[in-house]
């Protein structure tokens, strides 16, 4: 079935198709949504609304980009706009982690490196929504500047500095939770 | 050999591995979502209101340019000739000047009798 057979059944609300599209970005939306919630659970409820979403969008929108790129960019507003809905909860839940970060300078991040994708995972979903959110579509996704801006409606400095302060955090996270001496990295 | 700043190793190190998330397939999700599309109503109740919308529009086009066409007295009424003095046609404009003037001059003219009758020089 080719890109313009999926639109064209998703259009007619055909199941086969609709699962067929629910298939094929299944692997990479689902990343991203992981990497943009707390957890497994947060990150599935974040994607089966986008994924709502998006087969409500394909019957009355134009597709003029890739499919690949239209859903994408569909379950990125989404997540965005349902996680800033929630902000005030994330906020209280997870400023009390945010300022027990712990003040480890260290010179050497090479560690980094062997860390394992599920580690990284992990320290990335330990950070406060916000920062998440940007830390994912700027050094992840690597959205344009001017995108995020407005995806997350901040001016272009408060959100370099919001990014920069993330970045910090995460490196503080990173070093509280898998740095040793030794440079041996801990199971989570 | 030259150390790495600790942000580009960071970056360096979420972009390779958390790019591409090793996800596979849960049919679980699917058998959701199926239920969630199943239990959400078609795209009729969308399209409707439109339907009505672009059916209402017509009719109005249609009915505004029948008004045109057969009765445009109705949209723009021309200002009706009127009789004046039993044989003279003029429009109601000029019809209504005419008479204010009429009016005037009959004011002045009963001043002027009023003022001849109360002289004390009496005409002959």
């Amino acid at each position: 079935m080719t890109n313009e057979d999926l639109i064209q059944g998703c259009i007619k609300q055909e199941h086969e198709a609709q699962k067929e599209l629910y298939k094929l970005f299944y692997t990479e939306l689902m990343g991203f949504c992981m990497r943009m919630s707390c957890d497994y659970d947060e990150a599935v409820s974040l994607f089966q609304d986008g994924f709502i979403r998006i087969y409500k969008d394909i019957r009355t929108e134009k597709i003029n980009t890739s499919l690949a790129k239209w859903t994408k960019l569909k379950m990125v507003n989404n997540t965005v706009e349902l996680l800033r809905k929630n902000i005030q909860q994330h906020v209280i839940s997870s400023t009390g982690r945010g300022t027990e970060q712990s003040n480890t300078e260290l010179s050497d991040f090479t560690f980094v490196e062997q860390l394992s994708e599920e580690q990284l995972l992990k320290a990335l979903q330990k950070l406060p929504v916000m920062y998440r959110i940007l830390v994912n579509l700027t050094y992840i996704d690597t959205l344009p500047a001017q995108e995020i801006a407005k995806l997350v409606d901040m001016s272009e400095g408060t959100l370099f500095s919001n990014t920069s302060k993330a970045e910090f955090s995460l490196k503080n996270i990173i070093a509280q939770y898998y740095f040793k001496p030794q440079n041996e990295p801990t199971a989570s | 050999m030259s150390q790495q700043h600790p942000s580009l190793i960071i970056r360096t190190a979420l972009k390779s591995k958390l790019e591409k998330l090793n996800v596979s397939f849960n049919e679980e999700h699917w058998v959701q979502m199926e239920n969630i599309i199943i239990a959400q109503p078609k795209s009729v109740v969308i399209k409707t209101p439109l339907l009505l919308l672009q059916v209402f529009y017509s009719i109005l086009t249609i009915t505004t340019i029948a008004c045109i066409i057969f009765c445009p007295q109705t949209i723009a009424p021309k200002a009706k000739p009127v009789k004046y003095n039993g044989d003279l046609l003029v429009p109601s404009k000029i019809k209504k000047t005419n008479f204010n003037k009429a009016a005037t001059n009959y004011k002045a003219a009963a001043i002027v009798d009023s003022l001849a009758v109360n002289s004390p020089i009496k005409p002959e």
